[in-house]
């Protein structure tokens, strides 16, 4: 097959699986999205601090498991995806390459490359495959924001700044943000910004 | 009156007229945030940016006005912001020192030190007050978003990333973003949807 007819094709799961092994890719709605390069340190550094919070709540996840980028997420044949952060509680979707379905909760930590992908893009994806909650975290502006799916619909995203608590709604979590974005919470009451 | 007291009260645009004229500050809702730092010199290409894009297309504003920051804009007694863009279309609104009501437009550039404060407490603020149009830049993301009011509420926010065309809702206006973002558009088309005006 010639490489323009290949273009216009879409790619789909199986394509991905004879890709190179040392890139990581992601497909949305057929289209290739290479995921290099890796995420800086503070991106790392958030993505540990929500995962450790995730972790010491485990027993409020209700049974349900808790996993972290680099994992495949297979949606359908056309899309796969590398969420940072996700959980899922239908254990028929994990398998032993990847999961096949729809994640409860995703959690994206943006960084300047993925930002419309992040914000857009995947908030589509996951709107139309039906994830329950998606989190969204902008770790250069120290704020949170998050949809909700309520009749197959994500409506506007509730925002969350540094200084307040993050409570899933879909699990009893309740996540300091101040200490996922390593600030000091000033001593004074909070929502002061003067 | 004594400073315990006078913290739990809330201010005014009166206030505000007597405090130091070398600060810029902003009361939502009764609360003073202080504006200081001066933004930064890429905030301010992006205004320079967005104010000629409005200067070349003024005359499909329908004779309404444009204005970049500082200037008050008073939406009521407890609520008196410096948004950085804004237009105004009813002229009565315009005053000699500043804005007496509520904008049609607003485009905010966040910072980091604004992000929550424009994506959260002025979009429900801009929302309370029926500004009909609101756009936040991210310069460090380089995407924007946009509130558009429905029935007097906005819905979800459109997103638009840095190679695309922004057309304003109330007025027939385009904004190329790339240029906004001091971007070189790639010569191929980069996405499905792309409109491609270069």
């Amino acid at each position: 097959m010639g490489l323009a007819e290949r273009l216009e094709q879409k790619y789909t799961y199986h394509d991905y699986l004879n890709w190179s092994d040392d890139e990581r890719w992601e497909i949305i709605d057929g289209q290739p999205y290479c995921m290099s390069p890796a995420p800086t340190i503070k991106h790392q550094k958030i993505s540990i601090g929500i995962l450790e919070k995730l972790i010491l709540n485990k027993q409020s996840l209700k049974g349900c498991d808790l996993f972290s980028a680099p994992t495949d997420v297979v949606l359908d044949e056309f899309n796969v995806v590398q969420p940072d952060i996700f959980i899922v509680c239908d254990k028929h979707k994990i398998t032993e390459n990847n999961i096949q379905g729809v994640p409860d909760l995703i959690i994206e930590i943006v960084s300047k490359s993925t930002a419309y992908k992040d914000t857009k893009i995947k908030k589509d994806l996951y709107e139309r495959f039906g994830v329950k909650e998606y989190i969204i975290v902008f770790p250069d502006l120290d704020m949170v924001e998050r949809y909700v799916l309520e009749n197959s619909h994500y409506s506007a995203p509730e925002r969350f700044n540094w200084d307040e608590v993050l409570r899933l709604k879909i699990f009893d979590v309740e996540i300091n943000l101040w200490e996922v974005f390593e600030k000091e919470l000033p001593t004074k009451k909070r929502g002061k910004h003067v």
